[in-house]
């Protein structure tokens, strides 16, 4: 399989509803999302957009109340379908993650080296082969001392480090999808600008595509090619980067696109947001999920769920009204 | 009144391990500078922003006016007009009424086995105020930031992340404090009701003339809710003015290159980014002479052998040998 060109990951109406004591959470509802090789793709959601259901359900770790419909499709192989030992060489070698924190993602009593050395099981490199990729991953990321920092343990490593051997951990077996889990959000600004250069070099050099994920719309905007605007557990907008920052079609979107308070010129004490809550997904409502916080709502946005249109390739937005505030 | 709040080379040490377990291990006793000689003033009624990236002693500076940590017997905290440093415990806790303090995490700082209005009620009950009516207060706490009046009975894990921050704010106003320190006011919560909490502080401040202490380091919103801002580096304030002056003309590379950092949502910004090498050095190695020397993209030798003097120009003040220039400034 390691010969064939990567295809992409291709989720197609994917559903995930969880059985719980007071009834079952329907935290995602028909999702579709293309993820084509050697492309950014940015998923946009605030909390409770389903977004940790969505990679918990491409790696296969969903939660033993999960109940997934739908297709994960990964170089045109159903993920839902695979035998749980093919699922495992298929994330320990074509698809890797960065969590947002490392600290946890790291292990806390083995050491950096013998971390790095281990994930190597499938390689069949020597032992001192092993150590010598593994340093060399270490210089890539641009960790310091690479060969001292073998020895290491990660609660010795400072914030912006741990996340570069885990970005340095994640890349080892030059994957062909990486998933980025708000990967910069426990990090400094001045480090979170090293490491969006870091993954943007990275992603050149290795020509993996990267799913990310993050409700920082700065990073989304530098990183990706692609964007998908997540709310509550549907897409609510889909397109390329430009089309969603400058063409946004969505009222969620744009809304959300005007409460960032980087892209406000002009200094105000009163900054907008959007009002209301995120909806309770134990019982969905049949109209437009966003309708209630809506400032464009209509009679038939509270009835009708609206279909995601397919405006182009790639681009799809669900809102009744998108046509008509396109024009506006 | 001109000032608030008048601190006077406030330095907040810390040993890096106890004198019995250094001689124990065999080593020399360390102390780090979590704060180092800062001085700065703040308003009555005003907004003002302490920025700074992790380490750079804002939320200890913080903790030490509200009392928290206690400072060298060399520095001066003046609130109100009255040195907070050297008050007897009776006495200052009679103070420490007038400032209040809303925590970073807004669900981990309420107690979860406790509803909301007994959280409320708390300052009232600690501060030996029992015989108000608890019941009303709270009711006019929670109404002051718009949260229903049946909250009362919730418990935090019943309250989403912008609700919790408001039941923080409303703890945080309880006992009509002069003074609020907010730490990380928007930390963790979404984009579009951060501006929710933000125009709450702000809506509060206008009411009862609240004087606001705002530590982030979020650049994009002091933008717009600071009347003056403060840039730290390493427990120093390297860089303070109004707020406008400091975004427009920084004069400090720091500050010049965390301005330049912040992530533009555009996919078209033009980006003109000067990107710091490496991370904030360690409190326990400060670096010789300037302390931004190590990553500062326009060190010269002598920033690693000299520290800076504060220089002052107006309203602004920085430390820096070789300020960064502006054609306004000239």
């Amino acid at each position: 399989m390691t010969g064939n060109a990567f295809k992409g990951l291709n989720v197609r109406g994917l559903s995930v509803d969880y059985q719980t004591a007071s009834g079952k959470v329907h935290a995602l509802r028909n999702v579709d999302l293309d993820v084509p090789a050697g492309a950014v793709v940015g998923i946009v959601g605030e909390s409770g957009c389903g977004k940790s259901s969505l990679i918990s359900s491409i790696i296969g770790q969903a939660p033993d109340n999960a109940q997934i419909s739908g297709r994960i499709d990964f170089n045109h192989q159903s993920l839902l379908e695979l035998p749980p030992d093919r699922m495992r060489d298929l994330m320990g070698q074509r698809i890797s993650v960065v969590f947002q924190d490392p600290m946890t993602s790291l292990n806390p009593i083995r050491s950096i080296g013998r971390q790095m050395i281990d994930i190597q099981y499938r390689t069949g490199r020597g032992r001192a082969e092993k150590r010598e990729y593994a340093i060399e991953m270490l210089k890539k990321v641009g960790v310091s001392d690479p060969a001292d920092r073998m020895n290491q343990y990660a609660f010795q490593l400072s914030g912006g480090m741990r996340q570069r051997v885990s970005i340095a951990m994640a890349l080892m077996a030059r994957p062909d999808l990486l998933i980025a889990d708000e990967p910069t959000t426990a990090l400094d600004t001045t480090l979170e600008v090293q490491i969006i250069r870091l993954l943007k070099e990275l992603q050149k050099e290795i020509g993996c595509s990267i799913l990310l994920v993050s409700h920082h719309l700065g990073m989304i905007a530098e990183l990706c090619d692609y964007v998908v605007v997540l709310y509550a557990g549907e897409v609510a907008e889909a397109g390329t980067v430009r089309d969603i920052f400058h063409h946004s079609l969505h009222p969620y979107t744009r809304r959300l696109l005007e409460c960032d308070p980087g892209l406000i010129e002009k200094v105000t004490r009163r900054l907008p947001t959007i009002a209301g809550e995120i909806p309770n997904l134990l019982q969905i409502s049949p109209g437009c999920i966003f309708a209630p916080r809506c400032d464009c709502a209509q009679q038939a946005c509270l009835a009708r769920r609206p279909p995601l249109l397919q405006l182009g390739p790639g681009r799809r937005v669900a809102c009744h009204r998108a046509a008509e505030l396109d024009a506006a | 009144m001109k000032w608030l709040v008048e601190i006077v080379g406030l330095t907040v040490r810390f040993p890096l391990m106890s004198r019995f377990m250094a001689r124990l291990k065999g080593r020399d006793f360390h102390e780090i500078d979590a704060v180092a000689d800062v001085s700065l003033t703040i308003r009555p009624g005003e907004t003002y922003a302490l920025v700074g990236e992790s380490g750079s002693g804002k939320s200890t500076l913080a903790r030490a006016v509200n009392g928290l940590v206690e400072p060298t017997p060399e520095s001066s905290i003046v609130f109100n007009g009255r040195d907070v440093a050297a008050m007897s415990p009776a006495n200052f806790k009679a103070y420490r009424r007038q400032m209040a303090m809303v925590f970073q995490d807004p669900v981990g700082s309420l107690s979860p086995r406790m509803t909301v209005g007994d959280q409320l009620a708390e300052p009232f009950v600690a501060h030996g105020l029992r015989d108000r009516d608890l019941k009303a207060e709270c009711g006019r706490l929670l109404d002051m930031v718009g949260l229903p009046p049946d909250f009362a009975g919730r418990y935090p894990h019943e309250l989403s992340g912008g609700q919790a921050r408001r039941v923080g704010v409303a703890r945080a106003l309880a006992l009509d404090p002069k003074l609020v320190i907010a730490d990380e006011p928007t930390a963790g919560l979404d984009v579009s009701i951060q501006g929710e909490v933000l125009n709450l502080l702000n809506e509060l401040q206008e009411r009862f003339g609240l004087t606001l202490l705002i530590i982030t380091h979020n650049l994009h919103i002091v933008r717009h809710v600071a009347d003056r801002t403060a840039i730290m580096y390493l427990g120093r304030i390297v860089e303070e003015g109004p707020t406008d002056r400091i975004f427009s003309a920084p004069r400090h590379h720091y500050t010049r290159a965390l301005l330049s950092a912040a992530p533009e949502p555009d996919p078209d910004a033009v980006r003109t980014r000067i990107e710091l090498k490496g991370e904030v050095p360690s409190l326990a190695r400060r670096p010789d002479g300037c302390e931004f020397h190590t990553r500062c993209p326009k060190a010269q030798d002598v920033c690693a052998t000299e520290r800076p003097e504060e220089t002052t120009d107006g309203e602004r003040r920085y430390r820096c040998f070789f300020p960064v220039l502006h054609e306004e400034s000239g």
